[in-house]
């Protein structure tokens, strides 16, 4: 399962640096940027988002299956 | 706005285009290695299932051969009666460890298949907003340029 765990931690840094991009960028606040974030950067955050919470269960999920098999 | 406070914005937007390729590039890698990953153990769980189904296809072969052997048997059963049971036994536990492995098979199948889901959606989005998101930031970076290339303040 380390596969998933590499994919988790690599989902959590990628939301991350996105949404410290996103603060650090704050000079650029007018109407276009507002634009961009509204279209692009909120929707496609929120869905990398909800993309970690399917990591996370199906970690959780995979690792309940595993246990379940015969030794 | 002068030049300082453009020079500024244009340095925020190079922060943004540089923030939404390298997303893009980090939310490959995670899908990449998550179904890799959903790959190996789907593999495992298939091999364990085929394991214990002829685990207890022996098992049963080992009891049946027991039984026909007690069958046979006129005097001085004793021994062979203690191996059909012992033979039973061993065939209720592989039997027990099939429907376990087959259990588990079935719960990693719907955990696979909704993490698919779940990946196919994050990649559909991505290649719909990302390139959006760069055209966006690439329109308004050149529209800074000429500001500054024209000196506007």
């Amino acid at each position: 399962m380390s596969g998933l765990r590499d994919a988790i931690g690599m989902q959590q840094r990628a939301l991350g640096e996105l949404r410290q991009s996103r603060d650090a960028s704050s000079a650029w606040s007018d109407e276009p940027r507002r634009r961009l974030d509204r279209q692009t950067l909120d929707p496609l955050t929120a869905d990398g988002q909800r993309l970690l919470e399917s990591l996370r269960k199906a970690a959780h999920e995979l690792a309940a299956a595993e246990g379940m098999r015969a030794r | 706005m002068d030049n300082d406070a453009i020079r500024a914005r244009v340095s925020a937007v190079r922060e943004m285009a540089h923030a939404v390729t390298s997303y893009g590039r980090s939310l490959n890698a995670a899908l990449t290695s998550a179904r890799a990953d959903l790959n190996r153990a789907g593999a495992e769980f298939q091999t364990a299932v085929a394991d214990s189904q002829r685990h207890l296809n022996a098992a049963h072969r080992r009891r049946e051969m027991a039984a026909a052997e007690l069958g046979r048997c006129r005097e001085n059963c004793e021994p062979l009666r203690r191996q059909l049971a012992e033979a039973q036994v061993a065939e209720q536990e592989a039997a027990r460890g099939h429907q376990a492995n087959q259990r588990a098979v079935s719960r990693f199948d719907q955990v696979s298949a909704e993490l698919l889901s779940a990946i196919r959606t994050a990649e559909a989005t991505a290649e719909d907003l990302i390139p959006a998101a760069r055209a966006h930031i690439q329109e308004y970076a050149e529209i800074l340029t000429d500001y500054l290339g024209t000196g506007v303040s």
